[in-house]
């Protein structure tokens, strides 16, 4: 790589560069966010579910696939929602190792 | 309303009051927020922009605005919202990015001057406040209908929440509020929408009975020669010159992506000027992912309640904006209720709140650190920024029975718009593409143009009781950027020929297909790779411009797709 570039990718990456342990509070942040988001939608769905059980007598068979269509769903964005905790979580996990390492 | 219903509801109420709490000390400024490093690639800034558009009002405020005015509330969102974004992609937000500002209002100091920055945060605010209490409104309507307690007593809970949230630290969990609003509402707008038509008897039938002739005015009997689906004319008022309406209101909303701050904020936060450009043009077609399923919910009120009956006639004391609450009160059962009202607080918490506090940064940062107390402490501004939080709160209330008694909120909106904001509109997209532009053409055009606005929706119909044209409220944005356009180019001429045009390296950067000398070495250096060695891939270091991208990754080829697009929809509409 030639040396102006290389100045130039320095200069962007100070642009760009973010204090490691504000990193991590944001990492943290995020998953609290993440891991309320993943519950609620639990409680969502189930509840989503429980309203089969109350179901109106006008067009019973629609209501009942729309509840359990929209309970599916809530249940996937909770499942994606525990996906994401856990790369989040090994994100932090790496970070905290690597300021360990620098302040080591 | 059920228990299972009251369950969801409770459960987001706490986990979107409380998940920010143990971080509430860590809560920064939305400056800081604003201020966040240029990393976002193309798909997050569209989904970005469409997240920020989209609010309660964005539901409510749109199956009111259906239910009156018909095929207009399907243009706003399928058509203008879209051309205001393809707009700002090929106009202001090249040269912004380029200038490395991050408020409109920072762009208007450096391509005009301060007046005109200070004129122009002014009317933001104005803007947003209004936002704040129309939502306010949405959420009192909501839970009054819904629960069926008072509307003072669901506007004191929406007003208690948004602040508990701002106090505890709830906006560092935006991310909680923005998914829960968006799934929640899209989801149950399509259940809304697909029970609407088993209701009806199907998308045919729903075409054929609010086609045009086929309903009846509630109140004077009156047939309605216009249908709900067609752009050229409207159901509230079919005497307008064809296509007059639709124009007034593509005029009215363009301005949106343009003006609006935290809009503009998305593709500030691109990695590269290519990024910020494709995100904002391809922001658009995430909207009819949901939008279109609420634009029939008004089309389906008027079937079941009526066109303009009592209750949501404004004439008559009606809210149009509680057409959606009626609707899912009637037809949503146990589960699916509770999601909605979920969805609509999830909205209110995620809107309210981030609007009064990105009003009081810029009201602390553009006036009173540079006015009132220019050698403050951080801890004063910090300070200010928090009393000024609470005195968009206040003002915003005030907003409510102007909502109310005006015809809902994205009538009002609109009329707010043209009587004092469209010149702002006008000053972005001229400023931008004509250099001779002067000085002081910005901040006197604003002014002109508001005075302007004003007497011809304060008087233009007493004084002109036949010129529908002239003052309907829908067209007033039209005239008012028109008159602000014309005003602005002969004040520059004048001014020009008194005091010489503005030197051009002064402005350099800031009118469409220029760079700013910080930035042209870097561009100089990208355009010598691509020289040199045919480089034309992107590099992990951001880049300004077009030059050496591949002509299918061009953004005035994709912009050209959006046009067409939207040419091709408003035809298949027309």
């Amino acid at each position: 790589m030639a040396t102006e570039e290389r100045t130039e990718a320095a200069f962007w990456t100070q642009q760009m560069a973010v204090d490691p342990a504000e990193a991590a509070l944001e990492l943290r942040m995020e998953i609290t966010s993440v891991t309320v988001l993943a519950a609620l939608f639990f409680v969502f769905g189930v509840c989503t579910l429980l309203g089969l059980l109350e179901l109106p007598d006008e067009h019973r068979v629609f209501w009942a696939w729309a509840e359990i269509i929209a309970s599916a769903l809530l249940f996937g964005i909770m499942a994606w929602a525990i996906s994401l905790v856990a790369r989040k979580k090994a994100n932090l996990r790496q970070m905290e190792a690597r300021i360990g390492k620098r302040s080591g | 309303m059920h228990t299972i219903d009251w369950i969801i509801v409770v459960a987001t109420i706490c986990a979107v009051i409380g998940a920010g709490f143990p971080y509430r000390k860590y809560v920064k400024s939305v400056k800081d927020y604003l201020l966040a490093g240029r990393t976002q690639r193309w798909p997050i800034i569209a989904a970005n922009c469409q997240a920020t558009q989209s609010d309660i009002a964005d539901y409510m405020g749109c199956a009111g605005y259906s239910y009156q005015h018909g095929g207009l509330g399907l243009a706003n969102y399928t058509v203008n919202l879209q051309a205001g974004w393809l707009l700002g992609a090929h106009t202001i937000i090249p040269q912004m990015y380029r200038a490395g500002v991050w408020t409109p209002a920072e762009y208007l100091e450096l391509r005009f001057n301060y007046p005109a920055r200070l004129w122009g945060a002014l009317l933001i605010v104005l803007q947003r406040v209004f936002v704040i209490g129309a939502i306010l409104n949405l959420m009192g309507i909501m839970l009054e209908v819904v629960t069926g307690t008072s509307f003072v007593t669901g506007t004191i809970i929406g007003v208690s929440l948004a602040i508990a949230y701002t106090i505890l630290g709830g906006i560092s969990a935006a991310m909680i509020t923005g998914t829960a609003q968006m799934v929640l509402m899209t989801i149950t707008s399509w259940i809304l929408f697909i029970a609407g038509l088993i209701h009806v008897g199907g998308w045919q039938k729903l075409l054929e009975l609010t086609g045009p002739g086929m309903i009846k005015h509630a109140i004077s009997g009156e047939i309605i020669p216009v249908g709900w689906w067609e752009f050229h004319a409207i159901p509230s008022a079919p005497y307008l010159l064809t296509g007059l309406a639709f124009v007034g209101m593509l005029v009215a909303t363009i301005s949106y992506p343009i003006i609006q701050a935290e809009q503009v904020a998305r593709p500030l936060s691109a990695r590269s000027e290519w990024d910020a450009r494709m995100g904002y043009q391809l922001a658009g077609f995430v909207a009819v992912l949901h939008q279109f399923a609420i634009v029939p919910i008004g089309a389906f009120a008027v079937l079941a309640y009526g066109y303009m009956s009592e209750l949501f006639n404004p004439a008559l004391g009606g809210r149009p904006d509680a057409v959606y609450a009626y609707i899912m009160r009637d037809w949503l059962p146990v589960g699916l209720l509770g999601l909605v009202l979920a969805g609509v607080f999830a909205a209110t918490l995620s809107t309210v709140p981030s609007n009064a506090q990105s009003c009081a940064g810029l009201l602390t940062r553009d006036i009173y650190a540079r006015i009132i107390k220019k050698d403050g402490s951080d801890a004063h501004y910090l300070l200010a920024a928090r009393l000024l939080t609470a005195v968009n709160f206040i003002f915003g209330l005030l907003f409510i029975p102007i909502v109310q008694k005006g015809g809902g909120y994205i009538v009002v909106w609109i009329k707010l718009t043209g009587a004092l904001i469209s010149p702002l509109f006008a000053v972005f997209i001229l400023g931008t593409l004509l250099k001779f532009l002067s000085r002081n053409s910005a901040f006197a055009s604003m002014i002109g143009g508001g005075i302007f606005g004003s007497l011809l929706a304060l008087f233009g119909k007493s004084l002109f009781p036949e010129a529908h044209w002239l003052h309907h409220w829908l067209l007033i944005p039209l005239w008012n950027v028109v008159f602000t356009s014309i005003f602005m180019i002969v004040w520059s001429l004048v001014e020009n020929s008194i005091r010489g045009p503005v030197p051009k390296a002064e402005i350099e950067g800031y009118v469409r297909g220029t760079f700013p000398p910080q930035v042209k070495p870097y561009l100089a250096k990208r355009v010598e790779r691509i020289n040199k060695r045919g480089e034309s891939v992107e590099t992990d270091i951001p880049y300004y411009g077009t030059e050496g991208i591949p002509w299918f990754k061009q953004p005035r080829l994709w912009g050209f797709v959006v046009l067409l697009y939207l040419v091709v929809w408003t035809i298949c509409w027309w």
